[in-house]
């Protein structure tokens, strides 16, 4: 109550994430692109963190990077189940952003100016080594299913990039987990043959 | 039929098909087609894809895009497993294990001819550093040499496919893990403390050459016992068995250290590595030593002798699991088994101590504290007292609540003092007996809010807040000394404020400061200016400015009382009287009071003392918020040159003088002063701040403003989209910093002619602007008045009139007919109905303006009636208002 700034007061930068997740728990989807921005850079920072910076005997599973990122950005106080579940979501985003970012950045420096050229990209071998996965396609599969279906897209979204569960994604999208696996199974599928007819 | 509702009938027929069989689903598909052959063909097509295996997406794939980005960022692939015949002059017999960076290998060597484990490096993420520390710490286990600690023969490289990989050859151990050791062999308590003393050997002899483990688990625990010796053992096997401890710091080269880049990773194998983890290696510090093994053996001590872990992390996400053992106490042994006995989970405790500090030393200490035991002599561990689980509560709280706890720890500790010194001039024929029972009371009670604080058997966390809910409950009546109850409930309400808890709070000060009104007769004791301050502070909080105010004006008139005279309080508390006083618009007093601090500062600390220079700068607010700009301007030319002096220049406290000079000068329409200001101002806060601060992006606004009044407005219109983007990427279109330079690009637009944007900004900033300051705040009165410009420059001079009277109106009914806004709002409405041809109308707002404009503001209204009495054609009015600009 001492000195005051004449002119408006500036924002509370820190608690930036916590307010949005706020908004967004409230129904305020505007809050989501807000967001989106924080989360980008907070995850690109400490996934760039994990491998220049490395602690001894950290270690990571498929979502401790977004959960990390979560509680650097989030209050501990702040950061109920609740929050966490509508931040995961936003952080699939991202994290989808982010990869798609990355490789169609290395799609331009692959073809070397010479343009239209097809070049394999960042390939994922699944954990018992007999697929591979190329984002762009998933990504433009994705982007087709959201035309015909926002919610399946979301749900592999959801799944694929912050790595929920069944149960965790039934909880974000507010729906039963019995839904979830059935949107699932046909998303799945779905994206498999739109990625197999782009490929033929 | 959209492609929406056919992707829902394909959906709905896949769902069903899904779960019937092959034969059943021609079936199905034959009745539910009905002749669609399209639809049929997707439909069937789909389910293939469903069952093919080696689809793109698999269910492997969940959390892959993270996996997929660490490998992305890391630069490589895993390699494949292949695995060689031979490695230097080992023979691979089989792999036994594997990890994120390497393989373990069952191997034979030729001479000496001997079984080995063989552990390669084999990864795409073996960076130079990390084979860097591979060689020291092969170096470092080189010189271990226990019975108990697996040894190293060797440390090399060798050729694998295509590359060069370093290996490490070490003993072979024929044992079974610790924990699978004891439950076959049924161990009793005794015997499991003595093996564990064993291992604290082994780690012990690590420790003093400067080896830490920092993964003890029972898998890395090995017993060779009576029941699993196949061969005669060096040292004497006893029916308790000798164990040996594998995998010292190399360990973490092929195990958990870099699993992050491994996409073998199953979140049931990271927990397990995470139970016996210490709090210090789960936050990820990197000072990490000897205790953090200590603290692993007394998670395995815990787990051998009451058959689980003092945490259960099955099942919790990593980042739960974590938090548990980061922020919880592990519970006690003996509340698990009672038969134990307390010494032994004495010793438990103090190895599971979450603060290092608190732990052995090593883990030699903590094998001879139980060998004591077992000696039956007495150990060294003691229980940790009332006040130092306080502290532990303290600490565990403050990363929830940050510094509330600790807040709470140092007016508890202080109480138990207060109470007795108070208890003292209260009772002084039996002072000590008494002063001892009420000390035993609060430590009583003390210890129940602590008993509430302990995290129940779910492990679940008690914040402060509901301690402090449990207390305040508790509290009533307790004591018999009421005083001692009135201190309590003042302790439980100040740190109700610390965690935002205005309402709360007040309950318990004001029963407190009732409590002392009814019970101590001197009205001068010091404990009443406390408590009128507090309470102050809730109400200000909660918004009721006329109780904060009668509470401040309680504390001020007793602080002016004191003698001596506390000058700094009294111009402290003061300030806050008059602050409030300004909020709620009685100027007058508020500005008594400022001038009073003002008077008392300069017969005191001095008009150069900070707080002094603060003061000034807050009736130089006042001043500006009555429309006196001149004596605003005057006090912040003295703050400023004041805090230049004694703070700096660029100090944030001189910038903000200055900014606020520059805005009073705007406000008073010396805009070539202003303009000066605030291109300082500008200037020094990109450098120190940056371009982006909020505070920057304001500068800004209020510099295109001027630069706009000075005729300059490309330049002022470039400025503004230029922090107008800044500020909407950095803030978002709802912060307040984008409203203000929404308002500011609305006069820029109108300045170069762009009507119809400049309509679209103020329309969106005004209906913003109202949702998220809400309806008084002076921005929205600013965006109100940009509004009501924009319509009527946009060829809607209706409708900006019907704004401009609703402005006016809603000003007087709120601030009184004499407020500045009203005067703003009578110069719009004037602006309004020259557009109309109204010019009687637009010449009575004017007026009207002119009657409740002060001398600085007069120029600006007579212009304007200048210019409309040359509209009216009335020439001689025109020139007697011209005169009065001149001779002003």
């Amino acid at each position: 109550m001492a000195a005051a700034n004449e002119p408006l007061q500036g924002p509370q930068e820190s608690n930036e994430a916590t307010r949005l997740l706020l908004r967004i728990r409230e129904g305020d989807v505007a809050a989501v692109d807000q967001l989106l921005p924080l989360v980008y850079e907070q995850l690109r920072r400490i996934a760039g963190g994990y491998f220049r910076d490395q602690p001894a005997d950290h270690t990571l599973q498929p979502t401790a990077l977004v959960h990390e990122v979560f509680l650097k950005m989030i209050h501990r106080s702040e950061a109920s189940w609740n929050n966490r579940n509508h931040f995961l979501a936003v952080a699939a985003q991202a994290m989808r952003q982010i990869l798609t970012d990355h490789a169609r950045g290395k799609r331009r420096d692959k073809r070397g100016g010479k343009g239209g050229e097809r070049v394999p990209l960042e390939r994922l071998a699944t954990p018992s080594g007999e697929s591979e996965l190329d984002i762009l396609q998933l990504e433009n599969a994705l982007n087709q299913l959201a035309e015909v279906d926002s919610r399946q897209a979301k749900i592999i979204e959801l799944w694929f990039f912050a790595g929920l569960t069944a149960e965790e994604t039934a909880s974000v999208l507010d729906v039963s987990d019995r839904t979830i696996r059935r949107e699932w199974r046909h998303a799945r599928a779905w994206l498999n043959q739109a990625m197999s007819s782009e490929q033929a | 039929m959209t492609s929406v509702d056919r992707h829902k009938q394909v959906k709905q027929l896949f769902d069903e098909a899904c779960d019937l069989s092959i034969e059943e689903r021609r079936q199905f598909l034959d009745r539910r087609c009905d002749g669609d052959d399209s639809l049929r063909q997707e439909v069937e097509s789909l389910l293939a894809f469903e069952d093919e295996e080696n689809a793109a997406l698999s269910t492997s794939h969940r959390g892959a895009g993270p996996r997929l980005l660490a490998e992305e960022l890391a630069g490589g692939e895993p390699s494949p497993d292949e695995h060689p015949k031979e490695i230097g002059s080992y023979k691979i017999r089989g792999v036994l294990g594997r990890g994120g960076m390497g393989i373990v290998y069952d191997a034979q060597q030729e001479n000496p001819r001997r079984r080995v484990a063989l552990k390669v490096i084999r990864s795409a993420f073996a960076t130079e550093e990390l084979l860097k520390r591979f060689w020291h710490e092969a170096q470092l286990l080189g010189q271990l040499d226990h019975p108990g600690i697996a040894s190293i023969h060797e440390a090399g490289s060798a050729p694998i496919g295509d590359r060069t990989w370093p290996f490490i050859a070490m003993e072979l151990v024929d044992g079974v893990p610790i924990d699978r050791h004891v439950r076959d062999l049924g161990l009793g308590t005794r015997e499991t403390l003595e093996l564990v003393a064993r291992v604290c050997d082994a780690v012990e002899h690590a420790h003093q050459k400067g080896v830490v483990h920092r993964d003890l688990k029972p898998g890395n625990i090995l017993v060779r016992g009576e029941a699993t010796s196949t061969q005669q053992s060096t040292s004497s096997p006893d029916s308790i068995g000798e164990p040996k401890v594998l995998d010292f710091g190399v360990a973490r080269i092929t195990d958990s250290d870099l699993q992050v880049t491994t996409v073998h990773t199953h979140a049931g194998q990271i927990v397990g590595t995470l139970s016996y983890m210490s709090p210090e290696q789960v936050a990820g510090r990197r000072d990490i030593d000897a205790r953090c093994d200590v603290y692993s053996l007394g998670i395995l001590l815990f787990e051998l002798l009451s058959g689980s872990r003092p945490y259960d992390l099955s099942g919790k996400p990593m980042a739960e699991a974590a938090r548990i053992i980061t922020d919880t106490d592990p519970p006690s042994l003996v509340s698990r088994t009672p038969a134990i006995g307390s010494d032994v989970s004495t010793i438990v405790s103090k190895a599971l101590e979450r603060d290092p500090d608190r732990r052995y030393v090593s883990a030699g200490e903590l094998g001879a504290d139980l060998r004591r035991y077992l000696a039956d002599e007495p150990i060294l561990a003691r229980p940790a007292s009332t006040i130092y689980q306080f502290k532990k509560f303290a600490r565990r709280n403050h990363v929830l609540v940050g510094g509330v706890a600790a807040t709470l720890l140092s007016l508890t500790a202080g109480l138990v003092a207060t109470t007795l010194a108070l208890v003292n001039a209260q009772a002084e024929r039996d002072a000590k007996a008494v002063a001892l029972e009420q000390s035993n009371t609060v430590t009583e009670f003390l210890s129940d809010m602590l008993g509430a604080a302990n995290p129940s058997e779910q492990g679940r966390e008690v914040t402060v807040r509901e301690v402090l809910d449990q207390a305040a409950l508790d509290i009533e009546g307790r004591f018999e000394n009421r005083l001692v109850e009135a201190e309590l409930r003042k302790v439980i309400g100040y740190t109700y404020t610390t965690l935002s808890e205005y309402a709360k709070a007040d309950t318990q000060i004001t029963a407190a400061v009732a409590l002392w009104d009814e019970l101590v007769e001197n009205r001068r004791d010091p404990w009443f200016f406390d408590g009128y301050q507090l309470i102050g502070q809730v109400a200000y909080f909660q918004g009721d400015y006329e109780r904060a105010l009668e509470s401040f004006t309680k504390a001020y008139d007793f602080v002016r009382l004191e003698d001596p005279p506390d000058h700094m309080a009294a111009i402290m508390t003061g300030s806050n009287v008059a602050f409030l006083n300004m909020q709620l618009g009685h100027y007058d007093v508020a500005r008594e009071i400022f001038q009073q601090g003002l008077e008392a500062a300069r017969q005191s600390v001095g008009e150069d003392d900070p707080l002094a220079i603060d003061v000034k700068g807050n009736l130089a607010m006042l001043e500006t918020r009555m429309g006196r700009y001149g004596e605003a301007i005057a006090l912040y030319e003295d703050a400023i040159e004041r805090s230049e002096r004694v703070r700096g220049p660029e100090d944030p406290q001189t910038i903000l003088f200055r900014s606020n000079l520059g805005t009073a000068l705007l406000r008073d329409h010396r805009n070539e002063q202003g303009r000066e200001q605030l291109s300082r101002v500008y200037e020094i806060q990109q450098r120190v701040l940056g371009p982006d601060h909020s505070q920057t992006m304001i500068t800004l606004g209020n510099l295109a403003r001027v630069l706009g009044r000075l005729g300059e407005e490309r330049e002022a219109l470039r400025l503004v989209e230029e922090g107008l983007t800044l500020s909407m990427n950095k803030y978002g279109e709802e912060n307040p910093s984008t409203i203000y330079l929404q308002s500011t690009l609305v006069k820029a637009l109108l300045g170069v002619g762009e009507t119809g944007r400049a309509l679209d900004v103020a329309r969106k900033a005004l209906k913003t602007s109202r949702v998220v300051l809400g309806e008084d705040a002076d921005p929205v009165a600013t965006a109100w008045e940009d509004y009501i410009l924009a319509l009527t420059a946009h060829g809607d001079p209706e409708a900006g009139l019907r704004e401009a009277q609703e402005f006016t109106t809603s000003a007087t009914e709120t601030y009184g007919p004499r407020h500045d806004r009203v005067r703003r709002g009578r110069i719009r409405l004037s602006e309004v109905y020259e557009e109309l041809d109204r010019d009687e109308d637009a010449e009575r707002e004017l007026l009207a303006a002119y009657e409740l404009s002060d001398s600085l503001q007069t120029k600006e209204v007579a212009e304007k009636l200048v210019s409309i009495y040359e509209q009216m054609g009335r020439t001689e009015d025109a020139e007697r208002w011209r005169a009065s600009t001149v001779s002003r």
